[in-house]
This record gives structure tokens, C-alpha cells and sequence, in this order.
């Protein structure tokens, strides 16, 4: 065989396998993204532009109209339901990494024997219906629940305390039971893959454990406070059935007002605009973190 | 090195209370509940009795709902399986302009809201006139349980060389081959964890279902209607506590076929 005609040969081999990966890539590209379309970017377009409509009780009409977004910003119910969300959320946040870390911490560094048997147990509650677990809080912190009645036969309080339940001591409290998962988990990952040898290093070096801590592991964990940040503080802007069940009235979020507008109120062009107010603060957020921990961080 | 043991000690004293009180009190609240004679879940304790576990049985509309939930859900699985290794292949293997476009594309419905997805399928559904069911509830699932099962599978894919699969369409293999042979024995710890949170994403899904779902009734959706009737409360009670000990069970048992099939860990 002569030379011109194996590298055509060879050639010939690269177009076939060149046409058949890009037909694989194709295969594999079409179903999701069109899926995905249809049934996720399609959605929010038609919510993005009926965020304009004109809306009135259970109609809506085609318009262009700024008076839905108009309503959301001048009727102050609505705004305390933003401000509640913001307090709450970030609130939640702050005492989930101020519990959580800790946590994991010590499953990382100093429970070997016990750690994938408390990971366990930190998973098994995710998978137990959420809407169960709030109402299991409500057994836990009613006014003749088992919190208050515990108190009071030890003689620590003489009256039930009101605020455990229907306020925002409760929803941060149910919060925390159903994030923390998501906040550990990320960060004792983000631990545990700190090679000991780096420890080691900084401890020769004649750094004590504080400052191992605060100038080696905890730098190296904040891709893992990145990711539970994503993981949990976005989800929790959205949060409507914890408040609904737990918080009563003084602890309504963005999520109820959106719910009520959708489900009750039958005002759906402020609704659209809420979502759609909700959703640039989401993409927003994600876009800061990309920013400051880069992509590759979290992926 | 006493400093270092006593800091151990109370680490690990602070993570049990914590577990204790804010991950277990109210499941087993929850739990010792369901056993309680009296429609009122506060002390003092009313007596024992299993009367709220044998009215699961009377509620056909209960059962309904669970039976629901369960085919839904193997439905979602087993679609979204499809959609998103497809995705995470697309996502992973293959080096192409776009790539990081389609994996954002592909991951922003993972950190959406459900709440934002849930209303913006209402508007949808109700725009192109598909009468809500069952039908909606699974197409609305599929769109947020296929950007997990993709994630998830891409950053599997993303640990191994891409190279092993072009060695193996080198070696002869046409492209279904080498994904049969080489790529999927190596994705299948992280598809078959990817399908069992796919499954309990669907099964508790609440705040999508609770705005695409027409007159029928998902388990979810039954526990948020029962809710506002004190006398169905003990019932959800004992439903859960069965819930609770079958789903650790199986955790457990997925756990035992993993230690004993050497397998890799699957959470």
C-alpha cells in the first residue's frame, strides 16, 4: 500500500469518526434541550411577559403595562412580606453555617470511626416527606406542646411561650432542621479533601490549631460554603409551606403573597411579576457566586 | 494532646445534641405520637393504641394518593434517567464551543426555585390549554429531576478520561458500544444514585405538584389538604412513622447490598 493512499485511508477514517461524534453529540444534546425548553424556559418567558399583562380578579389581558410591578412595590403588605423573606432567609443562613460548620468540621477531621454513620443519619431525615417534618414541628412547639410542657414541669417558665410557634423564632427553627444537611454535607467535603499533609506542614511551620484553622482549612472551605449557599440560601427565598404551617401571619414571605396570588387571590399578573422579581434575585445571586468563587469551583 | 481529646470530646457532644434536638426531636415526637389514644398531640400521654395505623386502611383516599406518588414518581425516574445521562454525556464528554452554555443552560433549572417552576407551568399549561392532571403533575417533575440526574452523572463523567472512551471507538467499537462497555460501568454507581434522589424528588415533591395538579390527589398533596383537619392529624402520623421505617430500611439495605457487593458508596 503506498503512503498517499493510507493517509487518505487515514483521512477517511477521521471524517467518518469526526461525522459520527458530532451526531453522538447531537443525540445527546437534542432531547434535554428541547425538553428543557418546552417545560422550563418556555414557562418562564410566558411568566415574564404576563408579568405585564393587565390583571384584575381571575382575567388577564395582553397589554403592556408596568402596573402589576407598580402594585407589588406600593402596597406595603406585600413589601413586608420582602423585607420578612430577606430577615428571615439570611438570618437562617448566618445560624446554619454558625451550626453547621462545626458539625462538620468534626466529621471530617476528628470522627473516623463515626463518620459515615452520622453522615447517615444526617441523611435519612431529607428523605422523610418535608410537609411530615413541619408538622412534626408543630407537635414539638404548640403551645401545649412537648417544648413548653417540658419547660413548665421543670419549672423554668410558669406560661406556655407563645413565640415558638406561628412567628419567625418557629420558621428559622424548621428551616434549620430541614437545611442543615445541605450545609454540612458541602462543607465537610470541601474539609475533607484538604490533604493532611497540608496541615501537617502549617503545624511544623509552628502554626497552632487556631490559626491551622483560620489560615488553612477554613480558606480552603469556602468552595464548600459557596456551594451551600446555592445549595440552601436561594431555595429558602422561595420557602411558602414553612410559614404557611409554622409562621402565621407576622412571618409571611414572598412565597405566600406569590401562593395566594396563584391559588386564592386569582390575581395572576401580579403573581407573574413577584415570580419574575424572584427569579432575576435567584439568577442574580448565582451570578455573584460564579463571579467571586469561579466555575470550576462549584462544579 | 489533652486540649486536642477534650476539644474532640465536645465537638462530637455538640453534633449529637444538635442531631438530637434538631434533626430527631420531631420525628420522634412524630413517632411516639402515632401511638397516642387522643386526637390532641400534647401531654399528658392518653394511653397506647394502634387504632390510628388501622385507620390507614379505611382511608381509600390515602391509599390512592400513595399509589399515586409511587407511579409518578417510577415514571419521572425513568424519563429523567433518559433525559439527563443524555445531558451529562453531552455536558461531559464531548469538547465543543458551547459547552459551558449548554451545562448552564442545563443547570439553571437546578438552582431555581420550585416555587418560580411550579407557577410558571400553571401560567404555561394554562397558555397552551392542557387541562391539569397527572399528566402535567409528570411532565412539570421531569423538568427539575432532569438537571439532578444530569449534574449528578456529569460530575461522575467529569472524573474519568474522556480518553478512555476514544480508546475504545479506536479499538473498534461503534459509539454505542463504547458507551455499553466502557462509559456506563463507569457512570452506574452515580445514575443509580442519581435515579433513587430522581424517585424521592418526585415521591415528596410539594410545591411544584401543589400548582400543577388538577382534582387528583399525590401523597404530598394529600398530607397539605389533611393538615386542616384535626381529626385526619394522628392518621398522618402513623402514615409517616410507616413512611419513616420503611424508607430507613431501605437505606440501610441499599447500604448492606453495597458493603456486600463491594460496590461503590452510593450517597
Amino acid at each position: 500500500m503506498s503512503a498517499a493512499s493510507m493517509t487518505r485511508q487515514a483521512r477517511r477514517v477521521r471524517f467518518r469518526y469526526a461525522f459520527y461524534r458530532n451526531l453522538g453529540l447531537t443525540l445527546n444534546i437534542f432531547p434535554p434541550f428541547i425538553y428543557l425548553m418546552l417545560l422550563f424556559y418556555a414557562p418562564m418567558a410566558i411568566m415574564l411577559v404576563m408579568s405585564f399583562w393587565k390583571s384584575g380578579f381571575m382575567t388577564l389581558e395582553p397589554a403592556f403595562t408596568l402596573d402589576n410591578y407598580v402594585k407589588f412595590f406600593t402596597t406595603p403588605i406585600y413589601v413586608r412580606a420582602m423585607v420578612n423573606t430577606f430577615l428571615i432567609a439570611t438570618g437562617s443562613m448566618i445560624a446554619l453555617i454558625l451550626v453547621g460548620y462545626p458539625i462538620a468540621y468534626y466529621l471530617a477531621r476528628y470522627a473516623p470511626q463515626w463518620e459515615s454513620l452520622i453522615l447517615y443519619f444526617l441523611i435519612i431525615p431529607v428523605e422523610i416527606n418535608f410537609l411530615v417534618r413541619i408538622f412534626a414541628w408543630k407537635i414539638a412547639l404548640g403551645r401545649s406542646g412537648i417544648i413548653n410542657s417540658a419547660l413548665m414541669s421543670l419549672g423554668l417558665i410558669e406560661e406556655p411561650l407563645k413565640f415558638l410557634l406561628y412567628s419567625k423564632t418557629a420558621v428559622v427553627i424548621v428551616l434549620l432542621h430541614e437545611w442543615l444537611p445541605y450545609v454540612v454535607i458541602p462543607i465537610y467535603l470541601a474539609l475533607k479533601g484538604v490533604s493532611p499533609d497540608v496541615i501537617d506542614a502549617a503545624r511544623t511551620l509552628g502554626s497552632d490549631r487556631w490559626s491551622v484553622f483560620r489560615h488553612v482549612l477554613l480558606p480552603l472551605s469556602v468552595p464548600g460554603l459557596f456551594a451551600s449557599f446555592v445549595l440552601v440560601y436561594i431555595p429558602m427565598l422561595g420557602e411558602f409551606a414553612v410559614p404557611a404551617l409554622v409562621g402565621g401571619p407576622s412571618a409571611y414571605m414572598l412565597g405566600n403573597v406569590i401562593e395566594s396570588q396563584f391559588l386564592s387571590a386569582g390575581n395572576w399578573g401580579v403573581g407573574s411579576a413577584i415570580g419574575f422579581i424572584l427569579l432575576t434575585i435567584t439568577l442574580a445571586l448565582v451570578a455573584i457566586v460564579i463571579k467571586v468563587a469561579g466555575v470550576e469551583e462549584l462544579m | 494532646m489533652e486540649r486536642l481529646r477534650t476539644g474532640r470530646f465536645w465537638l462530637g457532644f455538640y453534633t449529637l445534641a444538635v442531631m438530637a434536638f434538631l434533626i430527631y426531636l420531631p420525628i420522634v415526637l412524630l413517632i411516639t405520637f402515632s401511638f397516642n389514644d387522643s386526637t390532641i398531640m400534647s401531654l399528658p400521654w392518653s394511653g397506647f393504641t394502634l387504632k390510628w395505623y388501622e385507620k390507614i386502611l379505611e382511608r381509600p383516599d390515602l391509599l390512592e394518593s400513595l399509589l399515586n406518588s409511587l407511579w409518578v414518581a417510577l415514571i419521572v425516574t425513568a424519563v429523567s434517567l433518559v433525559l439527563g445521562v443524555l445531558a451529562a454525556n453531552a455536558m461531559a464528554r464531548y469538547r465543543y464551543r458551547g459547552r459551558i452554555l449548554f451545562t448552564g443552560y442545563v443547570s439553571i433549572p437546578f438552582v431555581m426555585p420550585w416555587l418560580i417552576l411550579g407557577i410558571s407551568l400553571l401560567l404555561f399549561f394554562n397558555w397552551v390549554g392542557i387541562q391539569l392532571s397527572m399528566f402535567t403533575v409528570i411532565l412539570s417533575h421531569i423538568s427539575f429531576t432532569t438537571p439532578l440526574v444530569a449534574v449528578l452523572v456529569a460530575a461522575r463523567l467529569h472524573q474519568f478520561e474522556p480518553d478512555l472512551d476514544s480508546a475504545a471507538r479506536d479499538l473498534g467499537c461503534n459509539a454505542l458500544d463504547a458507551f455499553r462497555l466502557v462509559t456506563f460501568p463507569i457512570i452506574a454507581p452515580a445514575v443509580i444514585a442519581a435515579g433513587i434522589l430522581a424517585f424521592n424528588w418526585s415521591f415528596d415533591a410539594f410545591v411544584v405538584t401543589h400548582f400543577v395538579i388538577g382534582s387528583e390527589v399525590t401523597f404530598p398533596i394529600w398530607v397539605w389538604s389533611a393538615l386542616r383537619y384535626p381529626r385526619n392529624l394522628p392518621i398522618i402520623n402513623a402514615v409517616s412513622s410507616i413512611i419513616i421505617v420503611v424508607e430507613m430500611g431501605l437505606i440501610f439495605l441499599a447500604e448492606w447490598l453495597r458493603r456486600r457487593g463491594g460496590g461503590e458508596r452510593l450517597l
